[in-house]
């Protein structure tokens, strides 16, 4: 909370210098007799000064976040880093961006507290809502809350740069997910997906593969060549990784987790051009052996359903994910993207 | 330096290092310049400068030492000849090292004592002023670690989701 009056704070300063510069400044002559502060004869071009660490700009009319983003950024997907850094959702002339070249503050730790990123967990959508399916209008509603309100919805591989130190990530940066591989992921949320332009990974248990419910090879590739979706590893049977068979020993429990590992990294590698490299545990449980086999077969990610936001210094193979309901009220769903912890460091 | 020198330097260096579409300064039109702070009416910079001082001396306030930090760091870079945004600037990393430093002597004495929650507050408090501080991020990823293991690793299976 302290974070977004910060940034309204911000935005009021940039309006404050906006409306200085407009008072100060003739109105230029246009056509439809726009009152646009005539440009400063400083800010040719826009750019008032600059290093390896920042460019100082002033946008023209017609600049958007996005197109500044595409001219010193590298493409207009990064358009939130000038936006969160300034407290701004828009370019306004008459006024100054800082735009930073690098990141300021990868780890996203404030005077007021951190920076926490929610994974959320779905199951299946579908028209009979229950606990464990939801329906394609509460998914909907879902989506549309989150671009309403300036959340960010990342790729999981963001979090694993924001984890190691490499990579900021947006103030209201949010995951997707969905468990299992069941087929109304393709029918029903894939679609919405597509149509607000949000990432997600679909974790895969492969035995669920080619069945009735379970979604196909055709299906999967053709989610992954969209881009947006991203496929990785929920295990080869959904076993419940914890639990041992009866008469078990510590070698053969072993072998049958690399089954549950290997399998479905092989299968899908081979089957998309994805690498694999984060597992959803089935049931969301892990236990010390488990995490040595993953590790030790190319995970970098484990995720849990442990519920609530993941700071930079949570453990990488026990990752908190949210579980959305088919149930959930859009205030619960609110209540779960848990996008900053509140602690008073001054 | 005026500012109106200053800004036609930014932008023929900008130019160069961003390799944007912006024709080469022999082909644009002469920049005057602007009008230098406190002379006549205020430039574009001149306002941003004016916002960035009032923002950096509101962190200082605060003790919002970082903040403070990258302010004076924007306003040395656009008033590069100030002096005095160079001196806040290294009065701030000061600050800055000092508060870390105390922040974590106090959280490695707290985790000694066992008392963890001190510990990663005072490891954030550390990161809080100095953003890069890498003892302190380690700190916080250790104990957060040992305390999903403590938590989360000894649990029943579930059976349902």
């Amino acid at each position: 909370m302290h974070e977004r009056l910060r940034g309204m704070a911000c935005l009021a300063g940039c309006v404050l210098i906006a409306a200085i510069s407009g008072c100060v400044t003739p109105p230029a002559p246009g056509p439809a007799g726009d009152a646009l502060p005539e440009p400063d004869p400083s800010t040719a071009h826009g750019i008032l000064a600059r290093n390896e660490r920042f460019v100082l700009y002033a946008p023209a009319p017609g600049d958007t976040l996005e197109s500044i983003a595409e001219r010193f950024l590298g493409g207009a997907a990064q358009s939130w880093r000038i936006a969160d850094f300034n407290g701004v959702s828009r370019a306004q002339p008459g006024s100054v961006l800082s735009i930073p070249l690098r990141p300021v503050n990868p780890l996203g730790v404030s005077a007021n507290g951190y920076r926490t990123v929610p994974i959320l967990c779905y199951h299946r959508v579908g028209p009979r809502a229950s606990r464990m399916v939801m329906a394609p209008a509460t998914f909907a509603a879902q989506l549309e809350f989150l671009a309403r309100n300036d959340y960010r919805v990342i790729r999981l591989r963001d979090v694993a740069d924001f984890l190691e130190g490499r990579g900021e990530l947006p103030q209201r940066a949010v995951v997707i997910t969905f468990d299992d591989g069941h087929v109304s992921a393709y029918q029903h949320a894939y679609p919405l997906l597509k149509k607000y332009g949000f990432p997600a990974t679909f974790f895969l248990y492969t035995d669920f593969l080619n069945t009735a419910e379970g979604l196909n090879w055709p299906q999967i590739r053709e989610m992954a060549a969209s881009g947006l979706i991203d496929f990785q590893s929920h295990s080869k049977s959904h076993a419940n990784l914890i639990v041992r068979q009866p008469g078990e020993s510590d070698a053969q429990y072993r072998a049958r987790l690399d089954g549950e590992i290997r399998v479905p990294r092989d299968l899908i590698e081979r089957n998309t051009a994805t690498k694999v490299t984060d597992y959803a545990y089935p049931y969301g449980d892990a236990n010390e052996i488990v995490l040595e086999r993953i590790a030790q077969a190319g995970h970098t990610l484990g995720l849990t359903v442990n519920p609530g936001g993941n700071a930079f210094f949570s453990h990488p193979l026990m990752l908190r994910r949210t579980m959305i309901f088919g149930e959930l009220n859009l205030d619960a769903f609110k209540a779960a993207l848990q996008v900053f912890r509140n602690v008073d460091l001054q | 330096m005026s500012f109106g020198a200053r800004a036609l330097q930014a932008v023929v260096l900008g130019g160069a290092l961003g390799g944007c579409a912006v024709p080469p300064p022999s082909e644009q039109p002469a920049v005057p310049a602007a009008a230098p702070s406190g002379h006549g009416a205020p430039s574009i910079a001149g306002e941003a400068e004016r916002a960035l001082r009032e923002r950096a001396e509101d962190y200082v306030r605060q003790r919002r030492w970082a903040d403070a930090l990258v302010q004076w760091e924007l306003l040395t870079l656009l008033a590069p000849d100030k002096e005095e945004y160079r001196e806040q600037t290294a009065q701030a990393q000061g600050r800055i090292k000092e508060t870390a430093d105390q922040a974590l002597a106090a959280a490695e004495q707290a985790r000694r004592n066992g008392n963890l929650d001190r510990a990663v507050t005072e490891y954030l408090r550390a990161l809080s002023v100095d953003r890069g501080n890498a003892r302190a991020a380690q700190g916080l990823r250790d104990i957060e670690r040992e305390r999903a293991r403590r938590n989360y690793l000894n649990r029943p299976p579930r059976t349902v989701m």
